[in-house]
């Protein structure tokens, strides 16, 4: 479904991510893990074409997308939630839902797809009128996964979805990406920590420095945090 | 009965400048630019008002309309698109350049000399209750000042483009992310601000029928301390802003001596930096908020 091929981003003259190949199929989830600073957020910016891809090629079930502007990219069926959910505070959670139709390709389907949000997410429709910032912090995570499926991706990429987050929250958030991977979507998530993703996801892979430096699968993966620490040692 | 008169008038006039307000305030929302280009829009549809002075009036009026979108929608599109991302002292400039080149262009093309545009001057005509003589112009103010102003807060509330706003208004980035598309948003904006300076230049030129090359700036810099004064990246307050430094300068203009008068617009920019001095986000901005720099 996606396909990084060798695909470089940088800001400015610094190489921030520097030929990062992966591929997500439907139905997948695949970790991206590493430490501070190695080029996640970036990986997934230059995805949704927030940042330019500045060498290698990002495809979308085969087709190039690499160089189309971020809008064009969610219509065509990418969904990013954000590292800190940029949420809109000042507006309602139910606004904020209907943002996420402006990604979405064509309304059909529209009223299944929302019931199907309301009940994987039942705050959502609990605190329709509530300004979002009222919302915990979970809550907030909640919406913003919402707010990504009301476009009906066929990619959701994640950045760091558990962060700040209490344990039982986690618990709640990964859940429902079990849910959303059992619909077909290809689900690219980026974590700090190793241990929240392995064994749930079908591949994780470690980027350090903008390269990927090793793919696990689930079996290897519960073994990552030793593993990871001696390879970045 | 006569200070009665006067309050009437001055509200009518600051409802004429918080229309400004909102023009400016609606633009900086979306752009995070202060569009100085915004008079020139007034002063556009004051001289396509003198240009279709022989053509029926709703004709005039329907080309001011015409003329004010199709210029501001212009302007975003030759001179504000291409400098997207640039840095915010660069677009103002562009906006400095836009409004300089736009006079250039009226000083070209209708000389220094005012031109005309009393089409709508029966509105000068007074209806008289008991003792008060309200001009009809006055009663328009007043009624097109809450109609659009109601208009504009209905498109912001309860329409998707609306919705788009408000969003990109707050965080341009994370509403791109969601699929918001940039170029439409910031056409709505600059083409509400033009529908706005449309009716502007219509009730201006009533009280004003001279048009000269600086017809609009002068409301529109007024406007402009009004709605920093207010704080100008919310709407309410920007247009609270535009609406007191309206209804203040009619109420001097009627008080003061001439004498004194023509320094008000120094006292007004005195007033500015004072205030923007100790309260860079407005005077009417919530307590603790520290300033317009969320570019
Ligand atoms: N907008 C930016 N401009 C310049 N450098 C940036 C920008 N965003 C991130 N960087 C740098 O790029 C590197 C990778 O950042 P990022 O992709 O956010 O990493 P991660 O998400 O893995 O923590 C870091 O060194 C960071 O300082
Ligand atoms: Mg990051």
């Amino acid at each position: 479904m996606l396909e990084l091929d060798r695909v470089e981003a940088r800001y400015g003259a610094i190489s921030v991510v520097r030929g990062v190949s992966l591929t997500v199929a439907g139905g997948e989830i695949v970790g991206l893990i590493g430490p501070n600073g190695a080029g996640k957020t970036t990986t997934l910016l230059t995805i949704m074409g927030e940042v330019p891809c500045a060498g290698g090629v990002v495809r979308l079930r085969g087709k190039a997308i690499s160089g189309l502007p971020t809008e064009a990219t969610v219509r065509r069926g990418i969904a990013l939630v954000p590292e800190g959910r940029h949420i809109f505070a000042n507006l309602t959670v139910a606004e904020n839902l209907r943002l996420g139709l402006a990604g979405r390709q064509s309304r059909d389907g529209l009223d299944a797809d929302m019931d199907w949000i309301h009940g994987l997410f039942p705050v959502v429709g609990q605190f329709r009128e509530r300004p979002a910032g009222a919302l915990s912090g979970g809550q907030q995570q909640q919406l913003a996964i919402a707010r990504a499926m009301i476009a009906a991706p066929t990619v959701l990429l994640l950045d760091e979805p558990s962060l700040g987050l209490a344990p039982s929250v986690i618990d709640t958030v990964l859940g429902a990406l079990s849910d959303i991977r059992a619909r077909g979507v290809a689900i690219l998530l980026v974590e700090q920590r190793a241990q929240l993703i392995a064994g749930f996801a079908d591949r994780t892979h470690v980027l350090s420095n903008g390269r990927i430096r090793m793919s696990l699968t689930p079996d290897e993966a519960q073994d990552t945090d030793r593993m990871i620490a001696a390879y970045l040692a | 009965m006569q200070t009665i008169q006067a309050i009437i008038d001055a509200i009518a006039v600051g409802a004429l400048y918080a229309l400004v307000a909102v023009g400016l305030a609606l633009v900086f929302g979306v752009m995070r630019l202060i569009n100085f280009a915004q008079g020139e829009l007034i002063t556009a549809g004051a001289y396509s008002l003198y240009l279709t002075r022989n053509l029926p009036l709703v004709v005039s009026i329907v080309v001011c309309f015409v003329v004010c979108v199709a210029l501001a929608v212009a302007i975003e599109r030759v001179a504000f698109r291409p400098l997207r991302g640039a840095s915010p002292a660069t677009t103002l400039v562009a906006t400095f350049a836009v409004a300089f080149a736009l006079e250039a262009v009226w000083l070209i093309a209708f000389t220094p000399q005012g031109k005309t545009a009393d089409l709508l001057s029966a509105l000068n005509r007074t209806a008289t209750h008991g003792s008060l003589h309200l001009r009809w112009v006055t009663i328009t103010e007043l009624v097109a000042g809450v109609v659009l102003l109601g208009g504009t807060v209905l498109v912001l509330n309860r329409t998707t483009i609306g919705l788009h706003m408000r969003a990109a208004a707050s965080d341009f980035r994370a509403a791109r992310l969601l699929g918001v598309r940039a170029d439409r948003v910031i056409r709505a904006a600059f083409a509400m601000s033009g529908f706005l300076a449309a009716v502007v230049s219509l009730l201006l030129t009533v009280q004003q029928p001279l048009v000269t090359p600086t017809f609009g700036l002068d409301v529109t810099i007024l406007a402009l301390v009004g709605a920093v004064l207010g704080g100008i990246d919310r709407l309410a307050t920007a247009t609270a802003g535009g609406f007191l430094i309206g209804f203040i300068s009619s109420i001097l203009g009627d008080e003061l001596p001439a004498s004194l008068s023509n320094f008000a617009p120094s006292f007004t920019f005195l007033v500015v930096i004072l205030v923007l001095l100790i309260r860079p986000a407005g005077l009417l901005a919530p307590l603790g908020q520290s300033g317009v720099d969320r570019v």
